[in-house]
């Protein structure tokens, strides 16, 4: 029981954030059904039954849509048809399939923020990642054996993540640069650099194509699929997104460098005074980030995906952040919250086909999510949660940082 | 106490959502999976069907990241869905956040049992390819594209040939034709003998607009045979590359390109400086600062893709004489339709002056300045190209250019 106290305490606010943010998006959902609220006036129950009902019917979609109907995957399980299982059980991989990048690029912002650096540069440290994966791919196809380009893609795309981590470290190390400058910028450079290697590069792209998007990559080298069904694209990158989570909580929490890392976090003063390299940690911390990022960016292009374009990353990067924020840093807390935001994602997604309500809402209630998170003194007013223990790990790392901006 | 009271509320509170979310996918379940498990025969849409008349078939359409809300292209293709809707089609849409969607959401289009399916925007042209292959009883379409058949290299007959897939078409519109005869009107209503237009990239979708604004410019010049030739700058249809010397907005192709008006309304800027006074940008919000820029100036432009008098609205829409406009939309449900009555594709559909898949807008406030002669020499041009008896292709260069630019005919 002495343990589930302090368990409970730690994810108390972030289940009570996305609980309120469902409930408010439920409020929206309502506000905006004008054809049901149209009838208010000559019936006020019915508009009442309607705007439950449709809100029942968004998020139930939104529940479908993610973990897929169970009764289904049973029969189809039974039936034993391959496509029938695929159809059943698609919802569920995709979860898993959009939060494969999220796992990657939430352990990239949560080693950065962890050493104090607020790292908003995962979007293009993935595009550059999937840049050098797509360009050694096809640099690769046919020189060496498929399995090897594998490893070797997802490896120069980590390097590639990595170095372009290194440089805002680099600056902040050195010249005192602001990290959240200089990610930000970055971000711009890399997308734009990767729009002008695809249109100018005919080798990257399919023959006789003129569109900005590489060709497929399938062909020449394919993440190895989880299941093997039709349209199933769960693959292999989701295990290394685990392991990577393992990796990284050990070397933050059982390794003298972690250590240092984290204290360079808490006080960058203290770590100096104890006689740790600042700059070095800021250095470090960044280039695995944008390695992290970088693999993300690998994974998506010769896995999920299968061509470089410019839209690859759709805002990954940005919800990374929410997300490691969400978990209070913590690699276990990154691959839960990024296991409920694939879940938002993907139901999101349904939610929109089967009742039309728009993708953003799903930001809206994100967006909530963070917002609450952010400010926990919120949550427990609103739900009359009694202190028990003062300000968490996250509002402490966040206000430092904000104090240095 | 307090940790026991809190999780009762967070238990109770959960179990709330959970029982709501239980029922709400027992209540969407039937409506999907009747379909995917019955198959398009007998995929009928529930009774709840909103219209009387409800047709057998569910249609749908997969949008790209960001298009909706365009006022143009992508609202079009809305357009279309919603005409189907209110024909009693049940109606599904897709929209993608990134390029990781496109696959799945055509995927989870097919598992809504969807029967007729239109993407729109060319990025997902790959996630298209293999969907059409991956569901042969499925009807494809895309908007703005016809099916390649000589291959990537595009030279017919040889290895590397794709035939159309039997489930597949092509929504490609001759929007040279509608612009030719908005040439024609430029070159008739000009005070100055200077006409003006740009792309915000070039490629056939957008070079078919400029290529027949100079047919309608030279058609108008070999008429009437005015004492100085009527000008169009910014686009020499005449040589075998235009490209090289065009007025294009470049960029990245993404916003900066395309919703760009400041860059719209440097060039505004410049034609007007050069003695211009009607330009026809093809460059899609970034031309929408042109024509502000224009209607300021007190001078002229000519809108693109879909009615932009109507969908700019007042004050700037002043300035449009009229639209070269694309009928996406009615491709779109026509699409529908005939794929509903079994014709799953096979065929590209190109959109002409024939069969109003394009069209010259009404020309709203200019209607009483544009003399009723002009008028009917426009209704006789377009009775001669849709004849065939004047064919764009032959007022812009040798053949074989014309055609690569997506003009063919001569």
């Amino acid at each position: 029981m002495k343990r589930v106290g302090p368990l409970l305490r730690r994810i108390l606010v972030p289940v009570l954030s996305v609980l309120t943010a469902l409930l408010l998006g439920g409020v929206v959902i309502i506000l905006t059904d004008f054809d049901n609220l149209q009838k208010i006036g000559t019936d006020p129950l019915g508009t009442l039954g309607g705007a439950v009902q449709g809100v029942l019917n968004a998020y139930g979609a939104m529940l479908a849509g993610a973990f897929g109907d169970p009764n289904r995957i049973i029969t189809a399980l039974q039936t034993g048809n391959a496509a029938d299982i695929a159809r059943a059980i698609r919802p569920l991989t995709e979860t898993l399939v959009s939060t494969t990048p999220l796992i990657f690029v939430g352990l990239a912002v949560s080693i950065s923020f962890r050493a104090g650096m607020f790292n908003i540069g995962g979007d293009g440290q993935l595009m550059i990642g999937a840049l050098a994966a797509t360009a050694s791919a096809i640099a690769l196809n046919g020189v060496i054996p498929a399995w090897l380009i594998l490893i070797a893609t997802i490896a120069i795309a980590t390097l590639a993540g990595a170095a372009w981590g290194f440089v805002p470290g680099f600056l902040k190390a050195r010249t005192g640069a602001h990290e959240v400058i200089t990610t930000i910028m970055l971000n711009y450079i890399a997308s734009l650099f990767v729009f002008f290697i695809l249109t100018t590069s005919p080798a990257l792209r399919a023959a006789g194509s003129t569109t900005p998007v590489s060709k497929q990559l399938s062909s020449i080298v394919d993440v190895p699929n989880l299941i093997n069904l039709p349209t199933i694209r769960l693959d292999f990158g989701f295990v290394v997104a685990l392991l990577m989570a393992v990796a990284v909580s050990w070397l933050l929490f059982r390794t003298t460098k972690g250590f240092e890392l984290r204290a360079a976090g808490f006080s960058s003063t203290a770590a100096r005074y104890a006689g740790m390299s600042a700059g070095g940690s800021m250095m470090l911390a960044m280039s695995l980030s944008g390695g992290l990022a970088g693999m993300a960016g690998g994974f998506l292009v010769i896995g999920t995906v299968g061509q470089l374009s410019l839209d690859l990353s759709g805002g990954i990067g940005f919800n990374a952040i929410a997300l490691a924020l969400l978990a209070g840093l913590r690699p276990s807390g990154v691959v839960v919250s990024a296991l409920l935001f694939g879940a938002l994602t993907q139901g999101g997604k349904r939610m929109g086909i089967d009742t039309g309500i728009p993708f953003d809402l799903l930001l809206f209630i994100m967006a909530l999510v963070i917002m609450f998170v952010a400010a926990p003194g919120l949550i427990r007013s609103i739900w009359r949660v009694r202190v028990a223990k003062p300000a968490p790990e996250i509002a402490q790392v966040s206000s430092e940082s904000a104090g240095t901006v | 106490m307090a940790i026991s009271r809190r999780l009762l509320g967070l238990g109770a509170s959960a179990a709330l959502i959970f029982a709501a979310c239980g029922t709400g996918t027992a209540s969407t379940a039937p409506t999907t999976g009747t379909p995917a498990t019955g198959g398009p025969a007998s995929a009928a849409p529930g009774t709840e069907a909103p219209s009387a008349a409800a047709v057998n078939w569910i249609a749908c359409v997969a949008f790209d990241t960001g298009g909706l809300g365009d006022k143009g292209f992508n609202d079009l293709a809305m357009k279309g869905l919603n005409d189907a809707k209110a024909l009693g089609f049940t109606t599904f849409f897709s929209e993608a956040k990134g390029s990781t969607d496109y696959a799945n959401n055509i995927q989870s289009l097919v598992d809504k049992g969807c029967q007729s399916i239109v993407t729109v925007g060319f990025l997902q042209a790959d996630a298209t390819k293999a969907a059409v292959a991956a569901n042969p009883d499925i009807a494809f379409a895309q908007v703005d594209t016809a099916w390649n058949a000589c291959g990537p290299d595009f030279v017919c007959g040889n290895a590397d040939d794709t035939p159309q897939p039997a489930n597949f078409t092509g929504l490609d519109y001759q929007v040279d034709q509608s612009s030719m005869l908005a040439g024609y009107l430029a070159a008739s209503f000009t005070k100055t003998g200077k006409i003006g237009t740009y792309a915000g990239q070039a490629f056939p979708g957008t070079t078919r607009f400029m290529d027949g604004l100079y047919a309608g410019i030279q058609y108008f010049n070999q008429q009437k045979n005015p004492a100085t030739p009527v000008k169009l700058i910014g686009w020499d249809a005449s040589q075998q590359d235009p490209t090289k010397t065009a007025t294009l907005v470049g960029g990245s192709g993404g916003n900066d390109t395309w919703s760009n008006p400041t860059k719209g309304k440097q060039f505004a800027q410049t034609f007007l400086d050069n003695g211009v006074d009607i330009v026809h940008p093809v460059a899609g919000g970034t031309g929408n600062g042109t024509i502000e820029t224009m209607h300021n100036a007190g001078k002229y432009a000519i809108g693109v893709d879909t009615d932009q008098y109507i969908s700019i609205g007042p004050p700037t829409n002043g300035a449009l004489l009229t639209s070269s406009q694309k009928a996406i939309d009615v491709s779109v449900l026509d699409f529908f339709k005939s794929s509903s009555q079994g014709n799953l594709g096979g065929k590209d559909y190109v959109g002409t002056l024939a069969n109003n898949g394009v069209l010259l807008s009404p020309f709203h406030d200019y209607d009483s300045q544009i003399s009723q002669a002009t008028k009917d020499e426009l209704a006789a041009l377009k009775d001669a190209i849709v004849g065939g008896s004047v064919k764009v292709c032959s007022f812009i260069g040798a053949p074989a250019d014309a055609a690569a630019r997506g003009i063919p005919g001569c």
